[in-house]
């Protein structure tokens, strides 16, 4: 029986794919990371996009209702070569999200856990721009990955609710 | 020719119509002291959920506070200052964003000890150790800088834990519903 995951995991992942389709033919040499772990592992390299469903927020749809409406917190941190690249990078992504992208339904097939299938289900809405900010550590003493940082931050809700 | 007006008021009297709107506003500056309260709380409260390490001084919590000032009309609400995080709970901006020791150095010598205090037989974080220089029973290393200041350097990378953003994302889903529906029926306007 295959395992489906769920609406969090689906989101953040939907998120990914789309990040990760659109880095590939425009931003050739990025590495997408869902992990501040993989981001600091030693072998990889710059620019790095850093997507994660940090958080979500419920609050009850309406009074007497039992739906509740969620407000999921994707943080989209990037790692970049230069300032310049930073905020390029960053106006890139903005512009990308700001419509939406495909929601996927993600599952594991029956037997494995190493292939992922996705089936289409409507699309995830950018509501709000929570942060879009530089990450400013300085330039001494920093690590290589720390130099030129930006985050982003956003709220999702999906569509079909 | 003489054209004779009967005028009749309908709803309320000027001075009526003052003194509700006058409600409303003092109800709605109430309202918006209330919503920096409870954001304080759940600030506070994400900083305390993220905790990693034992032993916690609870400073950087304690560096979240409510800040109201009126401007005319106009009523801010602030929570957490930063010149007051700064001094209280330096390592603010680290914690939340995440990143390596050296990135701990944000604009200043980020003063402190990660896990470094031995008190009572458990690692503790403490702003004010007595013993920064010599760092006794250190499990990670503070470097001392010729500025004879301290940098912190944590041999694992702190993990962003976004309390900022996530009181952000909570404060907004709860306006939304609590508050800018409840606003919108009194007409009054917010920025």
């Amino acid at each position: 029986m295959p395992s489906y995951f769920r609406i969090s995991r689906n989101i953040e992942l939907s998120l990914l794919y789309y990040l990760e389709t659109n880095l590939a033919t425009d931003w050739s040499g990025t590495t997408l990371c869902k992990t501040f772990k993989q981001v600091f592992t030693k072998n990889v390299s710059l620019p790095i996009v850093c997507v994660r469903l940090s958080d979500t927020a419920s609050v009850r749809l309406e009074i007497g209702s039992n739906t509740l409406l969620n407000s999921h917190l994707l943080i989209i941190d990037i790692f970049a070569r230069s300032d310049g690249q930073r905020l390029d990078m960053a106006d890139y992504i903005k512009d990308k999200i700001k419509d939406g992208w495909v929601h996927y339904d993600h599952s594991h097939p029956s037997g494995s856990n190493t292939t992922l299938t996705r089936v289409a289900n409507g699309r995830d809405m950018v509501i709000d721009y929570v942060v879009d900010s530089k990450i400013d550590f300085g330039l001494d003493n920093v690590d290589e990955k720390d130099q030129f940082r930006h985050t982003i931050s956003v709220r999702v809700r999906p569509a079909t609710l | 020719m003489t054209i004779s007006f009967t005028i009749t008021q309908h709803g309320m009297q000027p001075k009526q119509f003052i003194r509700k709107v006058e409600n409303q506003f003092i109800s709605s500056k109430g309202a918006a002291r209330e919503l920096g309260n409870i954001a304080q709380e759940r600030m506070r409260a994400n900083i305390k959920e993220s905790l990693q390490r034992d032993g916690s001084t609870g400073a950087l919590s304690d560096s979240i506070k409510v800040h109201i000032e009126d401007v005319g009309k106009v009523r801010i609400v602030g929570v957490g200052k930063i010149a007051e995080m700064n001094t209280m709970a330096p390592y603010w901006y680290i914690v939340n964003y995440g990143g390596l020791g050296g990135a701990a150095k944000h604009g200043k010598t980020i003063r402190g000890y990660y896990g470094t205090m031995i008190a009572h037989g458990q690692p503790r974080a403490d702003l004010r150790g007595a013993n920064i220089a010599g760092g006794k029973g250190a499990t990670e290393a503070f470097h001392s800088l010729a500025s004879g200041g301290y940098r912190m350097t944590p041999k694992a990378p702190i993990w962003p834990h976004n309390y900022i953003e996530k009181t952000a994302n909570w404060a907004s889903t709860v306006y939304r519903i609590h508050y800018a529906g409840a606003l919108r029926r009194t007409s009054i306007s917010t920025i």
